[in-house]
């Protein structure tokens, strides 16, 4: 084991050019591939207040058409109205928990009584909102199902609002207004990283303290909510949609005298398929944007492959003689094969340690230009906790990235040389 | 000097395969993307139709009846009037140019709704967007007519109760048998009534989406909205070019003594400018990543072509030496090398471009919305491969560069003392 690591050494000193080219071009492979897997990890890997990520599943949007056989076709694609959201999803049976809320957040005034108003982001939602998401709560607790079903003007506020407000985050019982309504702040929360775009908000009230649950479109059928479900665990999936597309069918019966007819475009979704999809009128697919990932894995890794075969052959092309004498002195072709594989790997770790340190370093600083998301109506940038970015499955993604782009590498360089004929070798001919 | 040339590559074919390789997938990668930014190039460069310089949107709430100052039973009259106050309000602001609202319609919106026009055998079949506005919506994002219509006589046709059509409304029907601009003036059916017909008072040049949206998205018909009873809710004003200097923080600071105007408010404002960086960000965010892509690929045809010569020239030395003693002069040495180089891309070129275009005939790259374009045409073919050439060519020069520059500054008597 440390005779690999001298020989790698030593290799590198002997060839310095070789060496920091390979060494270079390596740690930018696994940077940028690093830098792909963290873009795509943010939006799936449970972090606080969504911790259980892998137990969600949405249903943000709905969509209707108009029933077959009518004279036009139509559609309408958004959230539901509480009616429907109730009936399809409140029913369900197998989930631990179902939250209806708002999908987006929206923009409201808060002030204290008597002085000028603030503009945060506002998201409404019911009592179980706090049971599938995990706030940390700084000050005082949750608005409760009793204080929702009655619509109490209770809120849930984040530290730097309460900060901006009142200089101190203990400020649990006080009065605020929002919306020029007053409320009762209930808890205060540690504030929230835009990038939980479902949790996502500074301030959260119920929805029935306020009209939300009136704005609704097409005979009350669609409206502005969105739901959650945490499931018990993931194996429940099937059985949720099941129980959902069966609601569905029960919800078409009744509204069919509407002209409309729901359909579930093979929702609710994962939180995979939820964050690669940005229309309610298409479903997301998933398949496709594991495919473009693989395509640019694939690039990341074939093209520095290709550049460090040549530099690892005209190496091995200096040793001719070496692998001579050691073939000569009963060295086995497999025993030379994996030493020169070993030998590389030294050398890609070493880089692909560089390169994904380096990517770490990269999102951090740079994690507003990484990952503000499209089509965000949020007024703040994503913050990005380093917790995040530093996962075990991106440490375990780096190693095996390091060993594809080592064996494709040395692969065909190292078995040639291992079969070179040992005389023609002692003579140093290739 | 040419058969030298290709002696030596015959010579070193193991690492020049290598080199081929790598240059063959570097190509084809570099074509798609360089294609992917032409396209979007075209598609950014047509006139948007609008324009959203010093442009706000205004958020307006209503009070429920949990808020002290709620006006409960409030009256139609009443809204009607709380909100002719409001606009009457934000018109007689000295800043502001033009007050508008609008109903899925504004630049950059997340929703949109759709309708359809007929008209005699014409019955548009694909989407086309519904935009309810008042008059002065027009005037604000600064449309513009065909026949040189300006805003104000826009706005004016849109108060006459007409409807204005965009140019390219008809672009997407098979066989209309004419132009949109021949329903100037005409009777029509829209949005699946026919109960009535409104009259097409003017016809628009294309109003886009947004920048890089191609397609059925950019054809428009603009209603006015006493010919609907859609409630308008999206508030958006220009504000004069030379007094938008604090326009959002002066407005703000308003707020609460002059626009809480019966149960309503405005409960935010945001700059047109920051609504377009969020609603392009998803293709800016394409750009960006193929960018990378692009540069990661450069640095590797560098890289490799670096690490290539750097080891040939050093096996080499001697072999320049005795051409520099026979008097091959520095740069007759460079031109080899480079020549070396240029002329392994020059023959893998026309095997990337078959490859290339077997992608653009399977319709796998980019997407050119017009006439005869599409996925594949042979000059944007020339083009881009063209670039992809000499983009790679620039990097291979940098590349055998540095070599190249060690291998002029060999001495002879130094290389060749053991002879």
């Amino acid at each position: 084991m440390i005779n690999i690591f001298r020989q790698a050494l030593a290799q590198l000193k002997a060839q310095k050019m070789l060496g920091i080219i390979s060494i270079v071009g390596t740690a930018l492979a696994i940077f940028l591939i690093m830098v792909v897997v963290m873009l795509q990890q943010v939006k799936v890997v449970p972090f606080a207040p969504e911790s259980n990520r892998d137990r969600l599943l949405h249903a943000s949007m709905a969509s209707i058409k108009t029933v077959d056989g009518a004279d036009n076709y139509f559609e309408s694609n958004g959230p539901l109205s509480y009616e429907s959201a109730r009936k399809l999803f409140y029913a369900l049976e197998t989930p631990e928990a179902v939250s209806i809320y708002e999908p987006g957040t929206s923009t409201a005034p808060v002030s204290l009584p008597a002085s000028q108003a603030v503009s945060v982001d506002i998201r409404n939602t019911d009592d179980n909102f706090w049971k599938v998401f995990d706030f940390s709560f700084v000050s005082g607790k949750p608005y409760d199902k009793a204080a929702f079903d009655s619509g109490l003007a209770e809120a849930v506020i984040c530290e730097s609002v309460a900060r901006r407000l009142f200089g101190s985050v203990d400020v649990a019982g006080k009065e605020i207004l929002i919306n020029y309504v007053p409320y009762t702040v209930a808890g205060v929360v540690k504030d929230v990283s835009t990038l939980a775009g479902h949790a996502y908000a500074s301030v959260w009230v119920p929805f029935t303290s306020t009209n939300m649950v009136n704005w609704t479109w097409n005979y009350d059928i669609m409206g502005s909510l969105g739901v959650t479900i945490l499931a018990r665990n993931r194996d429940d999936f099937d059985r949720i949609r099941h129980e959902y597309e069966e609601n569905v069918r029960q919800l078409n019966k009744e509204i069919e005298s509407t002209g409309w007819e729901m359909i579930t475009r093979n929702r609710p979704y994962d939180q995979e398929k939820e964050a690669c999809g940005a229309w309610a009128n298409i479903e997301p697919d998933v398949e496709g944007a594991r495919r473009m990932r693989w395509i640019i894995f694939a690039i990341l890794l074939i093209v520095p492959a290709v550049n460090l075969s040549s530099m690892s052959e005209s190496r091995l092309r200096r040793r001719v003689e070496e692998i001579g004498v050691r073939r000569a002195f009963g060295c086995r072709r497999s025993e030379l094969f994996a030493g020169i594989v070993g030998e590389n790997l030294v050398t890609t770790l070493i880089a692909g340690m560089l390169g994904w340190i380096m990517s770490v370093i990269f999102a951090w600083v740079f994690s507003s230009f990484l990952f503000t998301a499209p089509y965000s109506t949020v007024s703040v940038m994503p913050k990005v906790d380093i917790t995040m970015l530093v996962q075990p499955s991106t440490f375990l993604w780096a190693i095996l990235f390091c060993f594809v782009l080592n064996l494709l590498s040395t692969g065909l360089p190292a078995w040639r040389a291992s079969r070179i004929n040992v005389v023609n070798a002692l003579n140093a001919k290739l | 000097m040419d058969q030298k040339l290709f002696k030596q590559i015959k010579n070193e074919w193991r690492s020049n395969l290598w080199l081929a390789i790598e240059l063959l997938i570097v190509s084809v990668v570099m074509w798609y993307i360089i294609d992917y930014f032409y396209v979007d190039y075209r598609v950014y460069n047509e006139p948007l139709g609008f324009d959203t310089e010093h442009c706000y949107r205004l958020d307006v709430s209503y009070l429920n009846e949990k808020s002290p100052d709620y006006i409960a039973d409030a009256s139609e009259e009443e809204w009607v009037s709380w909100m002719n106050t409001l606009e009457d309000r934000l018109r007689a602001r000295p800043e502001i140019e033009a007050v508008g609202r609008g109903q899925n319609s504004h630049p950059y919106n997340g929703s949109n709704s759709g309708t359809m026009l007929k008209y005699d055998t014409i019955n548009t079949s694909s989407y086309v967007i519904r935009r309810v506005v008042s008059p002065d919506f027009v005037r604000v994002f600064r449309y513009e007519g065909i026949n040189g219509e300006t805003p104000d006589q826009l706005a004016e046709i849109l108060d006459k109760g007409e409807i204005l059509i965009s140019e390219n409304l008809l672009s997407m029907e098979k066989d209309p048998g004419m132009d949109a601009a021949d329903l100037m003036g005409k009777d029509v059916y829209i949005d699946w009534d026919t109960t009535r017909t409104v009259r097409v008072g003017a016809v628009l040049k294309p109003v886009k989406y947004s920048e890089f949206l191609q397609g059925p998205m950019n054809r428009t018909i603009v209603i006015p909205e006493r010919l609907t009873n859609v409630n308008t809710n999206e508030w958006v004003v220009r504000v004069k070019e030379n007094m938008d200097k604090d326009f959002e923080k002066n407005l703000r600071a308003d707020i609460d003594r002059h626009f809480r105007i019966g149960n309503m408010y405005i409960s935010n404002i945001k700059p047109f400018s920051v609504l377009r960086d969020s609603y392009i960000k998803a293709e800016k965010d394409t750009i960006r990543n193929m960018l990378t892509v692009m540069g990661f690929l450069m640095v590797n045809i560098f890289l490799g072509l670096l690490g290539t010569f750097w080891f040939r020239t050093q096996q080499r030395t001697r072999d320049i030496a005795v051409r520099k003693v026979s008097g091959a002069t520095s740069g007759d040495i460079l031109r080899l090398l480079f020549g070396e180089g240029l002329l392994i891309l020059t023959v893998v070129t026309p095997i990337a471009i078959a490859i290339d275009a077997n992608i653009a005939n399977l319709e796998l790259s980019a997407y050119l919305h017009g006439a005869g374009d599409g996925y594949f045409a042979w000059w944007r073919l020339a083009l881009c491969g063209g670039l992809t050439y000499i983009v790679m060519a620039i990097m291979i020069v940098v590349g055998i560069a540095i070599p190249a520059y060690r291998a002029m500054h060999i001495t002879p008597a130094v290389a060749l003392h053991n002879e």
